[in-house]
């Protein structure tokens, strides 16, 4: 076991850049999974941001903002100025700006409001729909009640009242949502890449140098051996790196690791192990040093990642990024571990054949590997 | 001998292909990937366009008045938002797992199925709410004074409009883009491993040609001139080549080009300063150099969105001075302001801000490297 010990002394040069990675990951991860909602059953509204600034300070002005506050989220601190509020709505942090002028109140008990109120907002944006709708709404019921003789209070306390009537919604699953678990392991087709890339691969390269692999190769070891050796020690090295994310699932997400799904998680993962591993030898066959190969994988790696919806769920790619991806391993992985979040171990069906692809990118690589070192062994010779 | 130098600096960077490779074709690459997989994201994710609602109608039937409803709701250019459909409960329920509708909504007491909790199915059923609050409405105005009911009748599903929408600027509101503009501030950033080397390279303890040059009549403020210099243009005609590619890919970078570009050669500067900085840290390896550049920059970066959005943002309302003096915050902010903002007070901040930086740096860099003397190396 020569070869197989000598692998190992030069992989502990590398040690490093598996904690590096590791470290990056695990950074990332604990971003992603904190901001990551938990499952809901019920259907609860959704509250759009906003600011106000109420120069009226009417009791009908005081009405419209105590009924915006009470059913969207309001945002305190933001002034007036142009550029505050476009900073505030560029940024997220509000997604309506609503100015009240002066004499608005007295302008709808007379009738003549319309168009009163300044919103800044994005126009076009599912937020601003949704806050004008209920805004206006609101304002409609308001001047309604106030024509058919009712003051300001009276109003306000019919359109309380009115506020029992609401649709009812029934939630059948929640498409958007998808368990920290499966957020953990979505990820993994980026880092398994980038790590063993970079590991695997330059001590690859030290056996491909020719005076080494001559010295070896006219020794009395066996080539075979060499070749079962080095495979072993690849493979080993490959389900060493996932040990920590297997771990990470077990102490960051406590009560999933003994179920049958995350048995199917940890089965896509290492079919993916076994692609990593083949994309980590041909890069080994065609780069010139360990320069070439940090370019070749972040290329490769974050290529994969952002077209095969590891970075952006696959929901929001486009049809065409969409057909691109059947084209990468990262994107059947990517299926598996959806199938699995969604049915378990139901449709079973649709896991394996992931998995299937996904083995045969791997052998696909594999071959493409043997015939590029084929080509290259003949030219050094 | 200046032009001899940056003669020489030029080739020795168009052959030295890794820092090309860093700064011109993984920018391009990442913004390729990003461009494919985000470019379109605000448009699905946000915009509210194109709501197909499934309608399935029932005994006590408010089908016809719920299309109705539903059709009246018109975009700035008078466009339908949302296209009701009526269907048989089956194919509702089939059109609503397949993703084809986004709600399937009964027409006998508005009830709604829907498989997403977000801002379209809440502006779906806040509609559906506001017909059932307006029916109770009118049903008590009926009760207290049936004679009221017709007066007021014309009114309530009139056209009234309280409000004047506002946008607040003509340029994009994408926050998407923030990732490209972060891409631009990595590159630039960058830059500093090519300063890196060349300040390194003129240091006579560290480097076998530092020693060489130590020795030659050439004073090394000649040298590290005539590099920077060479490395400026370089990394400028790489930016600008960066720039072109975004603009065609369809990244929206706004109209002000004359200040982008200015942008970019600050970028540049700020860049290359860096790198001069580190390269002058004394008893450290090439090799060594090179990581701390490669983490400050990357660290610097995704501090100005590059990976996450919204982190630059938070760090905004935490501690702002970071943004104050980050670089590539700088650099991302230069690109904001001159695509939302209608004037440049910001954006001459952020530049003479990197500018200042960028001087302070080289300045610091010139004090440590200055009148170095090697007893023996």
């Amino acid at each position: 076991m020569q070869v197989f010990k000598s692998y190992f002394k030069i992989l502990r040069r590398y040690v490093g850049q598996v904690l590096m990675w590791l470290g990056i990951f695990i950074g990332m991860m604990m971003i992603i999974l904190n901001v990551s909602s938990e499952e809901k059953t019920e259907y609860t509204d959704k509250q759009c941001l906003f600011a106000c600034v109420d120069h009226d300070g009417s009791d009908i002005s005081k009405e419209l903002t105590a009924y915006l506050s009470e059913h969207h989220e309001r945002v305190a601190g933001i002034d007036e100025d142009k550029e505050s509020v476009q900073d505030a709505l560029y940024n997220r942090n509000i997604h309506c700006y609503l100015v009240i002028p002066e004499g608005f109140g007295e302008a709808v008990k007379a009738g003549n409001a319309d168009g009163m109120l300044k919103l800044m907002t994005i126009p076009g944006t599912d937020t601003a729909s949704l806050f004008e709708g209920d805004m206006n709404g609101f304002m409609q019921k308001l001047s309604t009640l106030m024509a058919a003789g009712y003051d300001e209070g009276e109003a306000a306390d019919i359109i309380g009242d009115s506020l029992k009537e609401h649709a009812e919604v029934k939630l059948k699953g929640n498409k958007s949502y998808f368990s920290k678990q499966e957020r953990l392991y979505s990820y993994i087709p980026w880092i398994l890449l980038m790590q063993l890339a970079n590991v695997i691969t330059p001590i690859l390269m030290i056996y491909n140098k020719k005076e080494l692999r001559n010295r070896i190769e006219c020794s009395s070891y066996k080539y075979v051996n060499i070749n079962k050796e080095l495979l072993l020690a690849v493979i080993i090295t490959g389900l060493g790196v996932c040990v920590p994310y297997v771990m990470m699932d077990g102490i960051m997400l406590r009560d999933n690791l003994l179920t049958v799904q995350s048995g199917l998680y940890m089965a896509n993962m290492l079919v993916y192990m076994l692609v990593a591993v083949n994309i980590a030898f041909l890069f080994s066959k065609v780069a010139a040093n360990d320069q070439v190969v940090s370019m070749l994988s972040n290329i490769v790696g974050l290529g994969m990642a952002f077209l095969s919806g590891v970075f952006v769920p696959m929901q929001y790619l486009g049809a065409g990024v969409i057909r691109v991806a059947h084209f990468l391993p990262a994107y059947w992985y990517v299926i598996a571990c959806e199938n699995i979040y969604k049915n378990g171990s139901g449709k079973f069906g649709v896991t394996l054949q992931a998995m299937g692809v996904q083995v045969l990118f791997a052998v696909a690589i594999f071959m493409i590997t043997l015939v590029v070192g084929k080509n290259k062994k003949s030219i050094q010779n | 001998m200046f032009f001899h130098n940056f003669k020489y600096c030029i080739k020795t960077m168009i052959n030295g292909k890794v820092t090309l490779f860093w700064t011109l074709i993984f920018p391009i690459a990442l913004a390729t990937f990003m461009y494919m997989a985000m470019g379109n994201l605000m448009e699905k994710d946000e915009m509210f366009k194109d709501v197909k609602v499934a309608l399935v109608e029932q005994e006590t039937d408010n089908s016809l008045m719920l299309t109705t409803l539903f059709s009246s709701i018109k975009g700035e250019n008078d466009e339908a938002l949302i296209e009701p459909e009526v269907m048989d409960e089956q194919e509702a329920q089939a059109a609503l797992n397949n993703d084809e509708v986004c709600a399937v909504i009964y027409s006998g007491d508005c009830h709604m199925d829907t498989r997403d909790e977000n801002y379209k199915t809440s502006t779906v059923k806040n509609i559906l709410d506001q017909y059932l609050q307006n029916s109770y409405m009118y049903k008590k105005i009926a009760e207290d004074d049936p004679d009221k009911l017709s007066e007021i009748l014309g009114s309530m599903w009139g056209d009234t409009v309280f409000y004047t929408e506002e946008a607040t600027t003509d340029g994009s509101q994408d926050r998407y883009n923030n990732y490209f503009f972060a891409i631009f501030a990595m590159s630039c950033l960058f830059a500093s491993f090519s300063s890196l080397y060349t300040t390194h390279n003129i240091q006579g303890n560290v480097s076998a040609l530092g020693m060489r040059r130590n020795i030659s009549a050439t004073g090394k403020l000649m040298i590290v001139c005539a590099e920077y210099a060479a490395m400026l243009m370089v990394h400028f005609v790489v930016e600008l080549i960066t720039l072109l590619y975004m603009k065609l890919l369809g990244v929206d970078i706004g109209h002000k080009y004359p200040a982008v570009v200015l942008t970019l050669f600050v970028g540049c500067m700020i860049g290359l300063a860096m790198g001069v900085i580190i390269g002058s840290i004394r008893n450290i390896g090439v090799g060594g150099k090179i990581g701390i550049a490669v983490g400050v920059s990357m660290v610097l970066s995704v501090m100005a969105d590059l990976c996450v959005s919204g982190l630059k943002n938070m760090i905004e309302m935490k501690c702002p001075v970071i943004n104050r003096i980050n670089p590539a915050a700088l650099i991302t902010d230069c690109f904001y302001t001159l695509n939302v903002y209608d004037n440049y007070n910001r954006f001459t901040k952020d530049i003479v801000t990197l500018v200042i930086e960028s001087v302070l740096l080289v300045a610091v860099s010139i004090l440590i490297v200055r009148r170095n003397k090697y007893a023996s190396v």
